[in-house]
């Protein structure tokens, strides 16, 4: 798995790369944990390039939201493909994120 | 004596040097007698010596060997014109000299006395090395053959712990029993820091040694000190001290406590070799334990009754996970659960203990479904910092009628086999995972399992299985096998088991696998 970042205004974009599984979720939580602790608590998460995410990606995600909700943050997620959002959906996760269609909207969404 | 050598580096312009003297150092610092300023050759690399009428070369580091012509020396080998040493990368050619002419017969060199005790000591701890001494033994042999060879009055190794700190592990005085040597910081600092030896003549004159107390606290002037290297990392020192009056070392001295150092640190980096390899044993041990402790949790297999007959399987990636599952009959019904906690290993094994604890404590009777759920819920939810969440099945089925009662938080889809053979999903309400929101409500989803109908719970270490060209088995490809599998319990959770495993075909597992069946006959 890569990870690439991009600014958009005071929103940060991150772009993780490939599977995101038990044995790459520990590198995402700690660049998404670097970004909390420069005080980047606006993020969006783009999913266009991720193939996969098991149980232990979703733990990375739950603990990037609820790093939004305790430092009045704002994350918001996009561009899944259909296995990765039926991950999502199984674990009845769908309604805890802000899964925007576009990156436009995430971006927008982060901002509010 | 006089030594002409051509060196080759991997890169760069080869060069030629005459070199000078009885005995050299060959290294890559700046006070070696042949500099070979390359980052793969060692400090204190090999030693050149010039006997009888013939150049000499010892290897001196324990972790970067020195070829002769392309075989590594262990003792001390004669140089011809025409050899090539290999030092590191580069390539040092012997061109010869007319003093280097190699004699008409072979034999012993002629050696002085300082040369001869310095062979026979150096012979004696890579005798000791090679046979399987314990790493206290050796290091006061060390000490005992340096003080045999170099009369300090006190001598000590450091040896760095697993925290870090370096430690004294041996010490030895030539009067009275052992006990603690002090050692100056700076000292420590210099020598396994920079993995430099060290030569004090005079304590007090000495940088080094400014402002620290003493390196022995008793006044002593002379020191020698030589770092236990492996590679780039300083694995300790070894430290002799005197006072200047009875004892003042040398540069011979320094340069056989560094051969010495370097036959030690090989032991060393061993010992410590050995010793992981056995903590892992212990740890594979344990594992093993924790392994059988937990199978053991999960329910012995039921016997087949006349309302219901149930199987399952749980296959772990490693030696313990994070998959549960559980049923048994209480009252007039049946409770089961199928739970995946997320992560797997050591950590999410202790998290499904506490879930199958909370299950057998609240499931029971006609206690309600979603009550359970949301009971372990926030049991787990509470102080839930790690996001640590775990995926569950979990429902009851009433013998008499078949009615089945379900909470979905947050799992693979349940799958009905018919007795024509055909798979569904029961519509059970979807709910969040166990352990995210600590108030959730679950939503209870109620269908009635017919007669001669199987009910299939799964973890998605099934579905997510990949093949050696990191294909998934896919939630279609699962279907398929229990569309055509006996529909018998048993025989299902056998077949679903073993079409995974042929899947994989030799991929290794990624995550634990369960399957649980239950049928009305």
């Amino acid at each position: 798995m890569t990870i690439s970042d991009a600014h958009e205004g005071g929103v940060i974009v991150v772009s993780p790369r490939g599977r995101i599984d038990s044995t790459t979720s520990a590198l995402l939580d700690r660049h998404l944990q670097g970004l909390a602790a420069a005080g980047q608590t606006r993020v969006v998460v783009d999913f266009t390039g991720v193939d996969y995410i098991s149980s232990a990606g979703l733990r990375v995600l739950l603990a990037l939201a609820k790093r939004g909700r305790d430092h009045k943050g704002r994350v918001a997620l996009f561009g899944m493909n259909d296995s990765v959002r039926q991950v999502f959906e199984l674990a009845g996760f769908v309604a805890l994120f802000t899964i925007a269609p576009t990156r436009a909207e995430a971006v927008q969404s982060a901002m509010a | 004596m006089t030594l002409r050598v051509r060196i080759e580096f991997a890169e760069g312009v080869p060069e030629e040097r005459v070199l000078e003297g009885e005995d050299l150092m060959v290294g890559r610092l700046s006070t070696a007698g042949l500099v070979i300023a390359h980052p793969s050759v060692s400090r204190h690399h090999a030693r050149l010596s010039a006997r009888n009428n013939a150049w000499w070369i010892e290897a001196l580091s324990a972790t970067n060997p020195t070829l002769l012509n392309d075989t590594a020396i262990s003792g001390i080998e004669r140089l011809a014109p025409g050899d090539v040493l290999k030092i590191g990368t580069c390539a040092v050619h012997v061109l010869g000299a007319p003093e280097a002419a190699r004699p008409a017969a072979s034999g012993s060199p002629a050696i002085d006395d300082g040369q001869a005790a310095r062979l026979a000591i150096l012979n004696e701890v890579h005798r000791a090395l090679a046979t399987a001494i314990a790493l206290p033994q050796l290091l006061d042999l060390i000490l005992e053959r340096c003080f045999s060879v170099l009369a300090p009055e006190e001598g000590v190794v450091l040896l760095r712990t697993a925290a870090g700190s370096l430690e004294p592990v041996a010490t030895r005085r030539r009067i009275g029993p052992p006990g603690p040597v002090d050692v100056s910081r700076r000292l420590i600092d210099e020598v396994a820091g920079k993995g430099k030896p060290a030569l004090v003549m005079d304590a007090a004159l000495d940088e080094r040694l400014a402002g620290s107390e003493s390196i022995i606290v008793s006044g002593v002037r002379s020191v020698v000190a030589a770092p236990l290297v492996d590679g780039d990392a300083a694995l300790g020192l070894i430290v002799l001290a005197s006072r200047a009056g009875v004892r003042k070392f040398t540069e011979h001295d320094l340069d056989l406590l560094v051969s010495l150092a370097s036959a030690a640190s090989l032991r060393v980096r061993n010992v410590a070799l050995a010793e992981e390899a056995a903590e892992r044993r212990v740890l594979e041990r344990e594992l093993a334990i924790a392994h059988d402790i937990q199978m053991s949790m999960l329910p012995k297999p039921m016997p087949d009754r006349p309302e219901v007959c149930v199987a399952a399987a749980l296959k772990p990636a490693r030696s313990v996970g994070g998959d549960l599952y559980d049923y048994w009959v209480s009252g007039d019904r049946l409770w089961f659960i199928v739970a995946d906690v997320a992560g797997k290993g050591v950590g999410a094994a202790l998290y499904m203990a506490v879930v199958k604890a909370l299950f057998r404590a609240c499931a029971y009777g006609d206690a309600k479904v979603s009550d359970v759920a949301a009971r372990i819920n926030r049991e787990i939810a509470r102080d839930n910092d790690s996001m640590l969440f775990i995926t569950a099945m979990l429902g009851t089925l009433v013998l008499a009628t078949g009615d089945v009662t379900m909470v979905d938080a947050g799992h693979n889809p349940a799958v009905v086999l018919a007795p024509d053979g055909s798979v569904t999903h029961p519509t059970i309400p979807k709910s969040v995972a166990l352990g995210v929101i600590e108030d959730f409500e679950f939503s209870e989803g109620r269908f009635q399992l017919p007669p001669r109908t199987t009910l299939v719970l799964y973890t998605d270490g099934a579905t997510d299985a990949r093949n050696m060209a990191g294909q998934m088995l896919g939630a279609d490809r699962l279907l398929a096998v229990i569309h055509h599998a006996d529909p018998a319990p048993a025989a299902l959770v056998t077949s679903v088991t073993a079409m995974i495993q042929a899947f994989e075909s030799g991929a290794p597992q990624e995550d634990d696998i369960t399957v649980l069946a239950i049928r009305r006959p």
